[in-house]
């Protein structure tokens, strides 16, 4: 990953900025993007101390087309190539059906499903005149259905057969396309009592809860040099979670 | 990637293609190394070409179809080494044929190296990696367990050696041990490159990258799923095989 520039869009949660600090210890020139200007510079100061020197911020809302469109310009400007994209927007709203409605259901969709996209029509056309690129999608395993996120879950199954999809169109192109599928994770952006992490610890095959820092290590794999005949698929991190559902292999 | 200092590691078939492969980038990183294959000549050559490189190494002739060869295969090894960290259940084999031209000797022959001989090194090494705290399994099987025409003994055994996967996943989670599957596509081989142009161009028709893998792409995801940062990713299937099993057929 030395020298590759990565676009990490959703940086500003704690799997993307645990993905940045990772990716800038392995020699990437990490770009951190997120419409969360604050936390952004909190990520940005843990990337900066885990030496990536090379590291920089852009602020934009993902769901801002012609915003996306000149965060990607500037980025190719001054680094002349995007090898990595990673997008790791993850918005989720607990509404229960009787409670949802159109607006709840459309943000949800927006949010999670419009950044992905627009970043990916930006940087695609870059990665195709390079004839090298990896896109990393930051899915859940709740695409397979969960109560009180149905809209979440809509979005994540929305990015499984985008994957396929964009994997299946580019792949004589050089570039991957996959996802990772997080299971149930531990978080500062989903905080949980210690009697829910031990109730949920205790339902996983592992018997733990996963962390940020299990997801960036699976990024890292499908974002080298080293998958280069992986497209297309999920990874699951999940702690064997996914066992349980006849829709994991 | 961490280093795989001081963890010994048994891989079967491990005398050429993927397995040898493996084992060279296990003991690259540091690992001990078990060979392990039934052709005597070949342990021996694969046994001195890894020495000469100052590797540690042994090697054990064994069917590991057989109760008896694989605990003592497993004996001899933890006597020599210490401990048994790593599995890669890689040894294989096919019989193929339409469903009237198979004998109950090619479905017994492939089912046993395949599946079978997976079940006894697994039942054989895991109170070693209990004992240690943890350990990894992974088991190499085929995009094929989703059904190939002609393929029906083994397919049905990498089948097989997926729900064995998924099931040792469930029972070692809570003892450290992490369970998991890699299905490769096609991957180049001496019988690949004896293929007439022909067939090998229908085979590339079908690949959605218009390449095959090789031994390599094997390795790396081996590694991926052996690191000790790889301990909340269990009981999955991981397909190495260019975005082929996007397609039915």
């Amino acid at each position: 990953m030395k020298d590759r520039t990565a676009l990490i869009v959703g940086a500003a949660n704690d799997i993307g900025g645990a993905i940045s600090v990772r990716f800038a210890k392995l020699g990437a020139k990490v770009v951190l993007i997120d419409g969360d200007r604050q936390r952004l510079d909190t990520v940005f100061a843990l990337v900066a101390a885990a030496g990536g020197g090379a590291a920089e911020v852009i602020a934009v809302d993902g769901a801002d087309s012609s915003a996306v469109k000149k965060a990607v310009g500037r980025v190719v400007n001054k680094h002349g190539s995007i090898d990595i994209l990673v997008n790791a927007i993850d918005h989720r709203d607990g509404v229960p059906i009787t409670e949802g409605t159109m607006e709840t259901w459309e943000r949800s969709l927006k949010e999670n499903i419009s950044p992905l996209v627009s970043f990916s029509l930006n940087v695609i056309p870059v990665m195709k005149s390079q004839q090298y690129g990896r896109i990393v999608n930051i899915g859940s395993l709740d695409y397979l259905g969960t109560s009180r996120q149905a809209n979440y879950s809509t979005a994540k199954a929305a990015i499984f057969g985008l994957t396929r999809s964009f994997a299946l169109e580019l792949a004589q192109d050089g570039i991957t396309v996959n996802q990772i599928l997080k299971g149930d994770i531990k978080s500062a952006d989903s905080p949980l009592s210690p009697e829910q992490e031990e109730r949920g610890a205790a339902q996983l095959p592992v018997q733990r809860l996963g962390k940020p820092e299990d997801i960036a290590y699976a990024a890292a794999y499908l974002a080298s040099g080293q998958s280069g005949y992986v497209t297309g698929q999920n990874l699951i991190v999940c702690g064997g979670k996914s066992i349980y559902s006849s829709m994991s292999a | 990637m961490a280093g795989l200092q001081g963890k010994v590691a048994l891989i079967t078939g491990s005398a050429s293609g993927m397995g040898k492969k493996t084992a060279q980038r296990l003991a690259e990183r540091g690992a001990k190394i078990v060979i392990n294959d039934i052709v005597p000549g070949k342990v021996d050559q694969t046994v001195q070409e890894f020495s000469a490189q100052g590797f540690e190494v042994m090697g054990v002739v064994a069917d590991i179809c057989k109760t008896s060869a694989v605990q003592e295969m497993v004996k001899t090894a933890v006597e020599r080494f210490g401990s048994l960290d790593i599995l890669v259940n890689n040894a294989g084999m096919e019989r193929a044929g339409a469903l009237r031209n198979l004998s109950e000797t090619d479905w017994d022959l492939t089912v046993n190296v395949n599946l079978k001989g997976a079940f006894l090194c697994s039942q054989a090494v895991h109170g070693y990696m209990i004992e240690r705290g943890g350990g990894r399994i992974v088991n190499i099987a085929s995009r094929a367990w989703l059904g190939g025409a002609g393929q029906a003994p083994y397919s049905s055994a990498k089948a097989g050696l997926v729900g064995l996967t998924r099931t040792l996943a469930l029972e070692l989670g809570r003892k450290g041990v992490t369970v998991n599957c890699i299905a490769p596509g096609l991957i180049h081989t001496p019988m690949w490159d004896e293929l007439p142009e022909k067939n090998r161009n229908g085979f590339l028709a079908k690949q959605p990258m218009g390449k095959i893998g090789e031994d390599e792409d094997i390795a790396n995801a081996v590694l991926f799923f052996l690191d000790d940062e790889a301990s909340f990713i269990t009981g999955q299937v991981f397909y190495v095989c260019g975005g082929r099993s996007l397609f039915a057929g």
